[in-house]
């Protein structure tokens, strides 16, 4: 009897065991640190979006809704923002210059938009820098039906090789309803032209009902995406529940899982699915267990970090450092903590200087130096 | 041990089949219309719990133990019980810099949530009185409204 009664227990704590698993490769502190910080734009609250532009300045967006230029040492507040909803993780998000900004002057901006009221959704304008003032708002895009979750509304932008912007939205802490659906919006990585118009082969356009810009589906809410320097996919990653923050590799069409397959369990320890694969369904490039909570990304490309180049760097919320993951034969093979107890990373970006950015909650943006 | 495990099925067979039985041929009786005399600490915690799940979970975990050293827990929480006016400030504005809680010390940023005074009243009634954790009164909307930003 007592026999058999190991056996039942067994088999009720292999799966939790199996999800909880810690992945390949542990995290390790590097032996010899080359690189300081230095912290360049200080007293920020939730920094979460930060631009270069052409002339040294930083355009940094504020989760409360401030736009802020820093410029010369001094931080000037842009007048006219768009209107934010502010619950929980809501607020003004992310920025991005286009890739002819010299020429054109088109920044683009995400944000969780309460237009049409009860709750928020997310939204992309694209506007222009005129003095201390945003001017020539149009949104480009608007997640629709606005919800009064506070939670996943994703928000990164990327501009693709094909000169086509990506975003991404998070499930809007509705998984049962958003993410497989693609005629909803929410859970999902979109691709729009420069001007909010719809690419004519995006994957959906055809499909009656489908929210046409999405160009991938079975997300739960990403918040680092990246053009990879070489192959020029769009590699993104994504907050997962306890355990399973996932990377992957964006493909048109394609079905990234959730919450159908899962590396993760929720949050009380109950299991949301037995399946960690099924046919039709994208396996992450890698996967967190446990969860770091990833925000921002970017690759080393430039020459100020030779022992760097080439790497991933990630930001973690949770466990507050860089972490760097050193890629090899299409996987992850090593990973670094960098920075331990710089706090909250919102974003991290390589700048148009050669220079790695961070952005922490609570402190600012620190600028990566080599060691004096 | 297998005879056991049958008698117990047949008596809750037998059981079931006799209540349903009974309870079948019962004249349908009327219910006296009970006028709802609404709880409104229950129901405050109710709703504070909808809204630690949406937004403190993620953090604090699901029965308030937090993380050491970035997430103070909030179960058991000498420093919330002992600061309460400071604790609900923290809710509604956020929370930034050293706090002792249980004899270790935090130094973390929680940012505000962009809740109303009766959503931070409702969550803080939630956290007060779950996990072992009691507090006699209850925080009302206007007790947050009186708190204000230092």
């Amino acid at each position: 009897m007592l026999k058999s009664l190991y056996i039942i227990l067994l088999f009720f704590l292999l799966p939790s065991i199996g999800c909880t698993q810690e992945n390949e490769p542990a995290i390790a502190t590097p032996t010899e640190m080359t690189y300081t910080t230095e912290l360049v734009v200080p007293e920020l609250e939730i920094p979460w979006g930060m631009a270069f532009l052409p002339d040294g300045s930083i355009l940094v967006s504020e989760k409360t809704g401030a736009l802020l230029l820093y410029k010369e040492g001094k931080k000037q507040s842009i007048e006219n923002p768009p209107a934010v909803y502010t619950r929980g993780q809501g607020g003004l998000l992310d920025l991005e210059l286009h890739p002819n900004y010299e020429e054109n002057g088109w920044i683009y901006i995400s944000y969780s938009s309460p237009e049409g009221g009860n709750g928020g959704h997310t939204a992309v304008m694209r506007a222009k820098l005129s003095g201390n003032r945003l001017t020539d708002q149009e949104i480009l895009y608007k997640g629709t039906p606005n919800t009064s979750s506070g939670t996943h509304f994703g928000s990164r932008m990327e501009f693709g090789s094909d000169g086509l912007l990506y975003f991404s939205i998070g499930d809007r802490y509705s998984r049962d309803q958003n993410p497989q659906d693609i005629t909803r919006d929410g859970g999902k990585i979109y691709r729009i032209h420069d001007d909010g118009r719809i690419p004519t082969d995006n994957p959906f356009v055809d499909e009656p009902n489908a929210k046409k810009a999405v160009y991938s589906y079975g997300h739960r809410n990403p918040q680092g995406m990246v053009k990879h320097p070489e192959t020029g996919v769009i590699w993104v990653h994504e907050h997962g529940p306890k355990g399973g923050d996932e990377i992957n590799l964006i493909q048109p069409s394609k079905n990234y899982g959730w919450p159908k397959i899962t590396y993760g369990i929720n949050y009380n320890g109950t299991t949301i699915t037995e399946d960690t694969a099924l046919p039709g369904m994208e396996q992450p490039f890698y996967y967190w267990v446990p969860s770091i909570a990833p925000c921002g990304m970017t690759f080393v490309t430039s020459d100020k970090y030779p022992d760097w180049k080439g790497s991933l760097l990630v930001g973690s919320l949770v466990f507050q450092y860089l972490e760097r993951c050193v890629i090899e034969n299409n996987q992850v093979t090593k990973r670094e903590k960098l920075f331990e107890n710089i706090g909250r990373v919102r974003n991290v970006r390589q700048a148009p200087d050669g220079y790695i950015y961070v952005a922490v909650e609570g402190e600012g943006i620190f600028k990566v130096v080599p060691k004096s | 041990m297998m005879t056991k495990l049958i008698s117990i099925a047949t008596t809750g067979l037998f059981l079931t089949i006799t209540w349903g039985g009974l309870s079948s041929v019962k004249e349908p009786t009327k219910l006296p219309i009970i006028s709802p005399q609404p709880d409104p600490k229950a129901e405050s915690i109710k709703r504070g719990k909808l809204i630690y799940d949406e937004l403190c979970m993620t953090c604090h975990l699901p029965s308030g133990e937090g993380v050491a050293p970035t997430f103070p827990p909030l179960a058991g929480s000498d420093y919330l019980m002992k600061n309460l006016t400071e604790s609900i400030r923290g809710i509604k504005y956020g929370q930034k810099g050293k706090i002792t809680v249980n004899g270790k010390t935090y130094d973390g940023n929680m940012p505000s949530m962009g809740l109303n005074d009766k959503e931070v009243a409702d969550v803080t009634n939630y956290i007060l009185n779950t996990w072992g954790n009691t507090y006699k009164g209850i925080i009302t909307a206007q007790q947050v409204a009186n708190i204000k930003k230092q």
